[in-house]
């Protein structure tokens, strides 16, 4: 379970997030959706002990990010905004080499190279170098790599941003499937039908504050409308005077 | 903490030996930098004996003047040629290497026993000229020791008494050009291979990451900071030694397939004298390297760290030319200087002169402190919450 408290982080003059409080359970699947620039990926990386809340408590399972950021981290996998990959190492020495520092024994990280590329449908890709990857080949490598530990929490950073249709599927399906098998998804995204196809609960931001907080069904309802992005648009606006 | 570090090293090491871009880098210098000493000291050496062998054509204006003086220094082996109507532009041009111009009054002097006039025009910034500014002055010197030597004889005077010293030059200039380029060019080489070897691993590991988005997804694994820090810096050093062990081998194998010989030099290029040169370098490349990483980590891409680093690789190359220009003895004082220290000491030990142990235990002892306070500041760099 990850809960977030009143948490604001600035940079510099900018407000990056104001107040922010949620929280997203296990075997749910829990979006933040909001507008570009709303604080969404500022949130994600407070959580993910990246960036350190000025003001407010972040906690996954009641683990502190800023007092016990190591144990914070063991419990997350995060799959970050950018995909950095290393184009001279195949997808699954990537795998090794974080299953490695996540201090995997080399047979526990065979095992879980086994199952993750069954499970993310790698096997073709699983032994090329990661020079000529497409972008939802290079997704899968980094889910692959965050999930290696087999974290209790999964961080996604507009996981389908930049996807084809059939690698948006294939990724919506992994998510389901974290669910099934009980973890806490936390995405971030700023597309709707994603977030209404996916998710059990969704956390609207703007401008750096928690605007609503709901079921889909309960969003349409709070905004009076029966399509989601219309719910969405009249949640967002009127903007706030700064 | 040594596991992580082991982890991270081992990655970065088989990721850059993948790079062609990284192991060209490594080996540019091990073969560029025997090949281009023996290639300046082939053909400098070629290009002096040639010119002595062949033989040298002056324009004399005014051979008229002095019939015995042109017969004697062509006996010498320089040839006459027309005179020139402007002989000074001529020279300045570089179309005639020297002209000489024997004046009108010459053959009165010579009878009435004075200084008679001669007039060398050459332009000593060419080495051509200056070469052949060279030989006609030893020639005209023979003839004038000829003349004042029949002139003491017709005096009744020993000639000989004249001659208080008998110098003999033996002429060493080809043979000492060679040397002190030796002495110079290989140490620096040496050292710049230390700089240049593991830069491009130093920067793929550090802004090449960040650029590259890596970093992230790779500090949020449960290793303290420290390793990641530890581990890359390894990675360069190891290719630093490397570079710096491809390099010495180059200069060990250079001697016997240059076509000319090195052997008449008083140079110590055997094995165990570049052993000890590796040995000496070992913490300049991890000083070398320290600095690489931390400036790698301070920049934000490829490009940005690659400007910094190019300009920084040519610091080395300053103590270079002191040691060039005024070759100071190794004292304790100048062995606290990275880069001076180690070219100092590798100058003495191809002279064959042996260094104190203490002066070159002092040169590594200062080397290694310097480069351990630059990984002390690259770990905490990388530790600080401002890294990413």
């Amino acid at each position: 379970m990850i809960e977030v408290t009143h948490a604001a982080k600035s940079f510099g003059a900018v407000t990056a997030v104001r107040d922010v409080s949620f929280v997203a359970k296990d075997g749910e699947v829990t979006a933040i959706l909001g507008p570009n620039g709303a604080g969404k990926t500022t949130t994600l990386r407070m959580i993910a002990t990246l960036a350190r809340a000025d003001h407010g408590e972040v906690t996954v399972d009641g683990k502190s990010a800023a007092s016990e950021p190591h144990a914070v981290r063991a419990s997350l996998g995060v799959v970050g905004h950018s995909v950095g990959l290393y184009p001279r190492l195949s997808a699954r020495e990537h795998v090794e080499y974080f299953a490695a520092l996540q201090g995997l024994s080399k047979q526990a990280c065979a095992e879980r190279c086994h199952t993750l590329f069954r499970e993310l449908d790698m096997g073709a890709i699983a032994d090329r170098r990661a020079a000529g990857f497409s972008q939802g080949e290079k997704l899968k490598v980094a889910i692959a790599r965050a999930l290696v530990h087999d974290p209790k929490h999964v961080l996604l950073d507009e996981p389908t941003n930049g996807l084809d249709v059939m690698s948006t599927r294939a990724v919506r399906d992994i998510i389901r499937r974290f669910k099934d098998a009980g973890k806490c998804v936390l995405l971030s995204s700023h597309v709707m039908q994603e977030v209404a196809a996916l998710c059990d609960r969704i956390v609207v931001i703007a401008h750096g504050v928690v605007r609503a907080t709901g079921t889909p069904d309960e969003l349409r309802a709070l905004a009076g409308k029966s399509d989601l992005e219309d719910a969405f648009v009249s949640i967002v606006t009127p903007e706030p005077t700064r | 903490m040594i596991r992580g570090a082991w982890i991270v090293f081992a990655k970065e090491v088989k990721d850059n030996l993948r790079d062609r871009r990284a192991v060209a880098m490594a080996l540019a210098l091990p073969i560029i930098a025997p090949l281009a000493s023996s290639l300046t000291l082939v053909f400098g050496a070629r290009e002096e004996m040639k010119a002595w062998k062949e033989p040298l054509v002056v324009s004399i204006t005014g051979a008229e003047h002095a019939p015995d003086l042109v017969s004697f220094i062509a006996a010498q082996g320089i040839a006459k040629k027309a005179p020139l109507a402007v002989p000074e532009e001529a020279v300045r041009k570089g179309d005639e290497e020297v002209v000489l111009v024997i004046r009108a009054g010459f053959a009165d002097a010579v009878r009435a026993g004075d200084p008679a006039p001669l007039e060398i025009i050459a332009d000593k910034g060419r080495r051509k000229s200056e070469r052949a500014l060279r030989r006609l002055k030893s020639a005209l010197d023979a003839y004038g020791a000829t003349l004042g030597s029949v002139r003491l004889i017709a005096r009744g005077v020993d000639p000989a008494l004249l001659q208080p010293l008998a110098v003999e030059v033996n002429d060493l200039a080809t043979k000492e050009a060679r040397l002190a380029f030796l002495l110079t060019g290989l140490p620096m080489f040496l050292v710049l291979a230390a700089f240049l070897s593991g830069l491009y691993v130093a920067i793929d590991t550090t802004a090449g990451e960040r650029e590259r988005g890596s970093l992230e997804p790779l500090l949020l694994n449960p290793v303290p900071r420290a390793a990641f820090a530890i581990g890359k810096l390894a990675a360069v050093t190891l290719f630093a030694w490397l570079g710096l062990l491809c390099t010495v081998l180059g200069f060990l194998i250079m001697p016997h397939v240059m076509p000319d010989d090195l052997g008449d030099l008083p140079l110590r290029l055997d094995a165990l004298t570049l052993a000890r040169m590796w040995l000496l370098l070992l913490p300049l490349a991890l000083l070398a390297s320290a600095i690489q990483v931390l400036v790698g980590t301070l920049a934000k891409g490829f490009k940005e760290a690659q400007a910094s680093l190019s300009y920084l690789s040519l610091v080395p190359m300053v103590p270079g030319m002191i040691v060039a220009f005024s070759a100071p003895e190794p004292t304790f004082w100048l062995m606290l200087v990275p880069c001076l220290s180690e070219q100092l000491v590798m100058n003495a030990w191809l002279k064959g002169m042996s260094v104190p142990a203490g002066l070159a235990a002092t040169s590594l002892l200062a080397t290694t402190t310097l480069a351990l306070v630059l990984a002390f500041f690259t770990v905490r760099r990388f530790s600080s919450d401002r890294f990413l």
